[in-house]
């Protein structure tokens, strides 16, 4: 069975964790490291897409800053999102080569992921035709953006946990004037301990590896 | 002559943009050398060429937008 390598980083700045993913690319083009996923939660961050509006952050850059919020150019499909505390967010660097030579069936695979997490903890997650990500009752539970780079993917997922909602007030959340919720806002308290232990099985279903405990990486 | 489309992705996307070529007319192209750019609302995806050769006519210019499967370039493959 395939084995995929699992970090949890904890917090990390968004920019610090672009350029890891960055080198495990490379790693994982190069064929000296196996498939990664890397989960961790950023600081207030405000990321663009490739096909990002800008009219779609809603705040002045001083707002923004006073805020306490970053905002950072992602080479990810998608338009504006934003990360925080909270917040489940996943990379996984997979060569598909090793898979399926399929995007679709990539971006699938990572929605099962979330709806079965989702349904660990009581609740019906669903695809929306013609939408991205996982919504709950008509609300977005998780987003979801990846990149891919000769089969090798990065990029990936955040999932809403206890995330403060009202800072997705300052975006157009993936250019959709629709609501946010977080398992939180749906009446679950389940910890990031918990969430993140059912994610990675899930994950591992999804995929068919096994998903194995990377030495630790020193996380801020 | 090969022709080169924009994959399809399933369900998640009937149309994307190319955001980059990464190869100009005339260029050689290797086997799997990526050759441009295609975003979608929620993927970002370098499309790689599926033969070695010449590539001889860019028919989809950098920012616009497509169906899926719409024929975008053409390569002239290398005589083995």
């Amino acid at each position: 069975m395939r084995k995929c390598e699992f970090r949890d980083l904890g917090r990390m700045a968004w920019r610090e964790a672009f350029a890891l993913q960055q080198d495990l690319v490379a790693e994982r083009k190069a064929g000296t490291i196996p498939d990664q996923l890397l989960l961790v939660e950023h600081p207030h961050v405000i990321t663009l897409g490739r096909n990002a509006h800008e009219e779609n952050i809603l705040a002045a850059p001083e707002i923004l800053e006073r805020a306490g919020i970053a905002v950072e150019e992602a080479d990810r499909g998608g338009d504006v999102t934003y990360h925080g505390p909270g917040q489940l967010v996943g990379y996984p660097i997979l060569d598909l080569k090793e898979w399926k030579r399929d995007v679709g069936a990539y971006v699938r695979a990572i929605e099962q992921v979330l709806i079965d997490t989702l349904a660990v903890f009581g609740f019906a997650g669903e695809r929306i035709s013609g939408m991205t990500g996982v919504w709950v009752s008509g609300k977005k539970a998780a987003a979801i953006g990846v990149h891919l780079s000769r089969w090798v993917t990065s990029h990936g997922f955040a999932l809403n946990i206890d995330t403060d909602l009202s800072y997705f007030r300052y975006i157009v959340p993936c250019g959709l004037t629709k609501p946010v919720t977080s398992l939180r806002d749906l009446g679950c308290w389940a910890s990031r301990a918990e969430v993140v232990s059912v994610l990675v099985d899930a994950f591992a279903r999804a995929f068919d590896c096994e998903v194995l405990e990377a030495a630790a990486v020193e996380a801020r | 002559m090969i022709g080169i489309e924009i994959p399809s992705f399933g369900k998640h996307a009937t149309q994307a943009t190319i955001s980059r070529w990464l190869k100009k007319p005339g260029d050689t192209v290797k086997r799997d050398e990526s050759l441009f750019e295609i975003s979608t609302r929620s993927i970002d995806c370098e499309i790689s060429s599926p033969a070695s050769g010449v590539l001889v006519e860019i028919l989809i210019p950098e920012g616009a937008t497509v169906p899926m499967r719409t024929l975008v370039a053409r390569i002239r493959e290398d005589r083995v």
